[in-house]
């Protein structure tokens, strides 16, 4: 049984607007960081390669091929041949 | 399984694991219309302000999202989105300097009150009353009752909230009964106490 407290809240729940528009933009917020994400996970890798190259580094092949990115990656040529476990 | 959670009611711990396997949003939907209101009744309650319980509405379940993997379920999913939710809303109104601190260690008049005032009495007042009573006591002291008795938070869970003591949340109740107390005989007379 609900005590005065949780029947006040009820009773503020009645006049609550409609925050369909609160959800969309929330569910924006976290797919725009998710986007974000995913390009930084694609793309970080192969901009720290051209930035260690580009101060004379050596990118070491086989750590290379650990941090290459997730299925899907777009150049196939980076991407592990022997499935997804390190080493 | 997924069959399950459209016929049935899934349970928050299922709509967390799925969301987090799959980062589809009708799971987040699900979660969002279950919970929602109650933030943003919460939030109007603590802000006094649509427009800003909107936007905490907003942030909050981006923080909820975003954080959703540490979620350990130690407790209840609701206490842990409550918890979010009063500590956005303290955290605003610091900073808005609208109360400068909110829960300091106040030197109150009635502070000092040594008999417990029983928890009846203060659910005992009609809503609209009660309404009235605590729009009128510092937004902590709400905030500490709303938690008690509106989320049944145990003193354990409020303190964690809080980052306080559990004795300083136990004193912080009580004074705030008090005030309770004293604002209702100010404004409605003292025949209920």
């Amino acid at each position: 049984m609900k005590n005065n407290f949780q029947r006040l809240q009820d009773d503020e729940m009645g006049r609550v607007p409609d925050l369909t528009d609160t959800q969309r933009q929330v569910r924006q917020r976290i797919e725009g960081m998710q986007t974000i994400g995913q390009v930084v996970e694609l793309y970080l890798t192969k901009i720290l390669d051209a930035f260690v190259m580009m101060t004379g580094g050596e990118i070491d092949s086989s750590n290379r091929k650990q941090r290459s990115g997730p299925p899907g990656s777009i150049n196939k040529n980076d991407a592990p041949s022997g499935g997804p476990s390190a080493g | 399984m997924e069959k399950t959670l459209h016929r049935t009611k899934a349970s928050d711990e299922e709509l967390i694991a799925k969301y987090l396997e799959t980062q589809e949003s009708r799971y987040f939907d699900q979660l969002y219309l279950k919970y929602s209101n109650k933030v943003f009744s919460k939030c109007i309650s603590l802000l006094k302000n649509e427009a800003l319980a909107q936007d905490a509405t907003q942030d909050i379940f981006l923080k909820i999202f975003l954080n959703l993997a540490k979620f350990g379920g130690k407790s209840k999913f609701s206490t842990w989105i409550y918890s979010i939710t009063y500590n956005y809303c303290i955290d605003l109104i610091r900073k808005g300097k609208k109360e400068k601190n909110v829960f300091s260690e106040d030197i109150e008049k009635v502070a000092d009150v040594a008999e417990e005032i029983p928890d009846s009495a203060i659910l005992e007042i009609e809503v609209k009353k009660l309404k009235i009573i605590l729009d009128k006591i510092p937004v902590g002291d709400k905030a500490v009752l709303l938690m008690k008795y509106q989320d049944d938070m145990s003193i354990k869970e409020i303190s964690e909230t809080l980052s306080k003591s559990e004795s300083a949340i136990k004193m912080k109740i009580k004074r705030a009964k008090h005030k309770v107390q004293k604002v209702y005989k100010e404004i409605f007379a003292a025949r209920e106490f």
